[in-house]
């Protein structure tokens, strides 16, 4: 048998009043709207950041990263290179200082035993050489100290054979040695250069005496306007040249540079502050010299760049923070317009519907209405003519009585009549709230229809499916639906019939039907069951506007009746309704 | 045989509808037959003679088209008058409505209802008896007729002598 599929998909169909069709979904108002627009706002807020923060921060981390990098390495070969600049300058002043006193041995008056006069002389040539010069000492090959000149006229005629740079010098192919500083004798810091010269087969030496002071001139500087410290230690790790600031001389160094590496930058720590430190071993003298300044310092145009950079990415960040708040307020702006007008045009399409709706009625109206207005004004005519005594009716109260009773039949008629249009084309937004499906069907079948179905013999059987779920639907309007089935049903049916009652879920809908085993209909009746105004009943009996009534409800809330019938056999009407909504 | 009363069959589903008329017809000198369904209505005009049928359209079962077309077709002759209240009813849509005599939109006040009922029957007469529209209303208009009584009355000798006279040829 034929089966009418009323309805496209849900939500398909304009909803029964405006402010529901303005939702986009059936019966959805503007708080959930609201909701919804705030929850995409910040979703999109939130996607559109991410998607622009991660690749910003990770750029800005991997390009600081890097950047550092380059800067420590920039920083430590210049560092490197200002401690190579200062080796330089030591050593040549160490070279300068040696080839002062080898030139002694040079003159041509030079003799192997040197008057007072001669050595005062030699040590007035040195201090015009360099101040550093304190004394001067003439040693014969037995390591006899045979002429002095400076202010410890005692070490004259000291022996210095069994001395460790005496011993070096003269068993060292080297023709001269610095030695470390130390403060011997005469307990003042300085160091000693020695040279020999092979006179006769044998070494003659001349050492001298200098204060390490000048050579602080050499260990401070200044690079690209910061200023770099140093010192000087020898292998055993003590400050041969220092920074009163830094050490005392001849004490422990805070730093003692590996003696198998020429060179190196590192990074020590040192007063609660890290320092970049670059050593480099003189080859002269077995000191090393280390210059060294705090990190800080070293890197401080780097800090400057990456203030720079973290103060850029954050305006970068903030600015398109603002430029995407912008956008997407407009995106919104404009869904919210669109959709809208979507719902505007829904409603006037719904109006629209209603309009065409409402303008089929009116013919069925007009029928109905003007059947009762015929009788009523019959009616009251044939009441007339009995008050009429030429024509000759009988006239008692009784006759008249009966006649009335046929008008006020009519009227009510009538008014049931315009009272069910009324609730075809009411407006008033229905109250949604959960119900369980099974319950409102109860509702009808021992509330409002039980004493009738007593009276008539009519059983109800009842297939509940456990898994009902509830349903967000109007209670009220709902019963409306399930009473016009279940009436249409035990019409059907007459007496002693029986009407099954069945829920069950398929696929997200509910689908709820009322079947009965009574006369059914053919496909053609079908095929007009739920055009308004028609009606298989007898008349008086249906207004035709029951079924059309409840399709109307419920695709209003997204779902649709479906039919299904063979003439004596039966007919069941499935109220198909969406789980959610 | 003469007649002493037009003969009106009413067709109508409302049953207070079709007893109201008919008791205010009858004691307006017509002999009415009413029936609230359209098969009835042809196992009437078979079995009684019918001067007019006033038929309802919209009806359980045999609707009032259906009837129109079965009566005109036995009874070409027979002027029909359609009472409906179908308020958007449109005649000039279908061919088949062209067969009745005219349209009465239900609440229908007596009077138009009785001064159709007679045109419609002078009609009937004119059908009948091929008898041209002129002729029939000179003998109509003799000055002594004033009634509409008087005019059925008329109309009803009219019918019979004719059916007489045709029987009789």
């Amino acid at each position: 048998m034929a089966q009418t599929e009323q309805t496209g998909p849900p939500g398909a169909h304009p909803s029964p009043s405006p402010s529901m069709a303005e939702g986009g979904y059936i019966y959805a108002d503007d708080s959930v709207r609201k909701k919804y627009y705030r929850r995409l706002k910040r979703a999109l807020t939130i996607g559109i950041l991410l998607a622009y923060l991660i690749p910003i921060t990770i750029l800005t981390l991997y390009f600081n990263h890097k950047f550092s990098e380059s800067v420590r390495e920039s920083a430590s070969l210049h560092l490197a290179a200002v401690t190579e600049n200062q080796r330089n300058s030591i050593a040549l002043y160490m070279q300068k200082r040696i080839v002062n006193v080898f030139n002694l041995f040079h003159p041509k008056d030079f003799n192997l035993t040197p008057i007072q006069d001669e050595m005062d002389y030699y040590l007035a040539n040195l201090v015009r050489a360099d101040a550093g010069f304190v004394d001067i000492g003439f040693i014969n090959p037995d390591g006899i100290q045979i002429g002095y000149s400076g202010p410890y006229p005692h070490l004259l005629n000291k022996d210095y054979s069994q001395e460790d740079w005496y011993v070096a010098l003269t068993t060292h192919p080297q023709s001269y040695i610095v030695t470390d500083l130390y403060l011997g004798l005469r307990r003042m810091p300085h160091f000693t250069i020695g040279v020999k010269q092979l006179i006769d087969g044998a070494y003659y030496v001349i050492r001298t005496s200098l204060d390490p002071d000048n050579l602080h001139a050499y260990l401070t500087t200044t690079s690209h306007g910061k200023r770099v410290d140093g010192f000087l230690i020898n292998r055993a790790g003590q400050y041969q040249a220092v920074d009163a600031d830094f050490g005392q001389l001849l004490s422990q160094a805070v730093f003692i540079p590996p003696m198998d590496r020429q060179s190196d930058v590192t990074e020590i720590a040192f007063n609660g502050q890290t320092m970049l430190l670059s050593y480099t071993w003189l080859k002269e003298v077995p000191w090393c010299l280390v210059m060294w300044q705090p990190r800080d310092v070293a890197f401080r145009e780097m800090e400057r760049i990456r203030v720079s950079m973290v103060t850029g990415s954050a305006i970068l960040v903030f600015m398109l923070m603002v430029v995407i708040w912008l956008i997407v307020n407009r995106v919104i702006r404009w869904t919210e317009y669109v959709e809208h007008d979507r719902a505007e045009l829904k409603t006037q399409l719904y109006h629209t519907h209603k309009l065409v709706a409402v303008g089929q009625l009116a013919g069925g109206v007009a029928h109905e209405i003007n059947n009762p207005l015929a009788i009523i004004a019959s009616e009251a005519g044939l009441i007339r003519d009995m008050l009429d005594e030429r024509l000759g009716l009988e006239c008692t109260p009784e006759t008249i009585i009966k006649e009335l009773d046929e008008i006020d039949k009519a009227v009510y008629r009538a008014k049931s009549i315009t009272m069910k249009i009324l609730s075809f084309v009411r407006r008033t937004d229905p109250k949604l709230v959960p119900c369980d499906i099974r319950q409102l069907l109860e509702d009808v079948v021992t509330g409002v229809k039980e004493q009738e179905f007593s009276v008539s013999n009519i059983t109800v059987e009842r297939d509940y499916d456990p898994n009902t779920p509830e349903l967000m639907l109007d209670p009220d309007l709902m019963r409306q639906v399930f009473l016009n089935l279940i009436n249409n049903a035990s019409d059907a049916v007459g007496e002693g019939g029986s009407i099954t009652l069945r829920t069950r879920m398929e696929d997200g809908w509910v689908r709820v039907s009322v079947a009965d085993t009574g006369v059914g209909m053919d496909a053609e009746q079908v095929q007009k069951v739920f055009m308004p105004f028609f009606t298989t009943k007898e008349v008086g009996k249906g207004t035709g506007l029951g079924l059309s009534i409840s399709q109307n409800i419920v695709e209003g809330f997204g779902g649709r009746i479906e039919v299904e019938s063979r003439p004596g056999v039966g007919s069941v009407f499935t109220v198909v309704l969406p789980t959610s909504s | 045989m003469v007649h002493e009363k037009i003969n009106i069959l009413l067709v109508d589903d409302e049953e207070a509808l079709l007893d109201s008329i008919k008791r205010r017809l009858q004691i307006r000198e017509f002999h009415v037959i009413a029936v609230n369904r359209g098969d009835k209505a042809l196992e009437v005009a078979r079995n009684n003679p019918i001067d007019v049928a006033i038929l309802d359209l919209k009806m359980p079962g045999m609707s009032g088209k259906d009837v129109l077309v079965q009566l005109k077709k036995a009874y070409p002759w027979l002027e029909i008058v359609i009472l409906t209240g179908h308020g958007s009813f449109d005649p000039e849509k279908e061919k088949v409505y062209d067969q009745a005599y005219t349209f009465l939109a239900k609440p229908c006040d007596l009077q138009t209802l009785l001064h159709v009922l007679v045109e419609a029957y002078k009609k009937t007469v004119m059908n009948k008896h091929k008898i041209a529209l002129q002729d029939v209303e000179s003998i109509l208009k003799t000055p002594t007729m004033k009634s509409a009584r008087e005019v059925l009355q008329k109309l009803k000798e009219l019918d019979a002598l004719s059916s007489n006279n045709m029987g009789g040829a």
